[in-house]
């Protein structure tokens, strides 16, 4: 395990070193063709310099003058009400992210305790015992228990299929709101194309209007258009993050809940051949 | 043609958003359990907004208007809030867990 760790560390760190290289290589190739270039070709290179212009600041001069100012100052520029849109999304996708996160984690019981505790009571006071002491537990884990262990009565085959009913309705409930998550990671990145692609034809109507391509008007046009395609993809980057780690959870949830019910099972059994 | 086309899409688009959100609101109403606790959600949501809003200056350097700033400076806010809950209630559980 560990040395799965190591390797795993080992990798992320080339692969990092790698690209950033990458990066500073592009990067300079850029330049140099910016450089080279005449001014036919300029208009052309002009929107990636903007870019490398719009996303260095964010990251590297935010010390000097706030981040959120320049955050704010970006925002604008990119046209508010569109990028409003982009920034709602990420608003309710991350209110109902932090719904999740404290609904799962409510729901993670210490199964083992939990196992323990039913088994002893079920020595001691039978059933109704281990029924009580499942009700007083939290979570879903505790509500399978409940489920089966109401129709103990009825044999060890009708507590199994009562546990795996419910045990899916309790999925079901811990993967409710995540499909609205995954709505907003594929619609920021949609709305901040076509706020792009709308800006874009924005910029060929002044181009048009202006009757000659002049690298400012065409740059401008065009730098605008493009924050809103990074502000789209920060903000599905940012809910993807909380997604996976809630589906993370969800997994880890379910199989523990699936460990408990045979345990459970398994403690039935043995209840009823010592009885 | 292109006339009918149009007012079709509009009319169909207004008839499916109506029924989406309209429909789930009235079984909603017959149900104030699941109302309480969306109204909940919703009332939080609006007074951290709010909060952001209140806290938010108006001054900038682009020719936006105060109020469009304000608006932006506030949205920004939440999503600050929002974010620092969402890491936080991460970040705590995980450690409590690993603390058990």
């Amino acid at each position: 395990m560990k040395k799965l760790l190591t390797l795993l560390m080992l990798a992320g760190v080339f692969t990092f070193s790698a690209t950033a290289q990458e990066f500073s290589d592009s990067d300079a190739a850029t330049d140099s063709a910016a450089v080279d270039s005449a001014q036919a070709e300029e208009v052309y290179e002009e929107p990636v310099e903007e870019i490398a212009e719009i996303i260095v600041p964010v990251e590297e001069e935010a010390p000097s003058q706030g981040f959120h100012q320049i955050v704010k100052e970006q925002f604008i520029d990119g046209g508010p009400t569109f990028m409003g849109i982009v920034l709602a999304c990420l608003i309710l996708g991350l209110a109902i992210a932090i719904e999740r996160i404290i609904h799962l984690n409510m729901a993670s019981t210490n199964t083992k305790k939990l196992l323990a505790d039913v088994e002893d009571a079920l020595g001691s006071g039978g059933a109704d015992a281990a029924k009580e002491v499942c009700r007083n537990t939290r979570g879903p884990v505790a509500s399978i228990f409940t489920q089966g262990l109401m129709r103990m009565s009825e044999g060890v085959e009708m507590v199994e299929k009562s546990i795996i009913a419910y045990g899916s309705v309790e999925m079901g409930k811990l993967e409710r709101g995540m499909i609205w998550i995954s709505l907003f990671i594929s619609l920021a990145p949609m709305l901040g194309f076509m706020g792009t692609v709308i800006g874009m034809i924005e910029a060929f109507d002044a181009i048009a209007e202006a009757g000659d391509v002049s690298p400012a008007l065409v740059a401008s046009g065009i730098k605008v258009a493009l924050l809103t395609t990074v502000g789209g993809l920060i903000v599905a980057v940012i809910l993807q993050l909380f997604y996976n780690y809630l589906v993370s959870k969800v997994d880890s949830i379910v199989n523990s809940m699936e460990d408990a019910s045979i345990s459970l099972v398994d403690i039935l059994v043995k209840h009823n051949l010592s009885k | 043609m292109v006339d009918v086309g149009l007012f079709i899409s509009y009319i169909l688009i207004g008839v499916c958003l109506l029924a989406a959100v309209g429909m789930p609101l009235v079984k909603a109403f017959g149900d104030p359990d699941s109302l309480k606790k969306i109204g909940m959600g919703v009332g939080a949501l609006i007074v951290v907004f709010l909060v952001a809003f209140f806290t938010a200056s108006g001054d900038n350097t682009s020719d936006a208007s105060e109020t469009t700033a304000k608006l932006v400076g506030a949205g920004l806010t939440t999503f600050y809030i929002l974010a620092i809950a969402a890491i936080g209630g991460i970040v705590y559980t995980e450690i409590k867990k690993a603390a058990e």
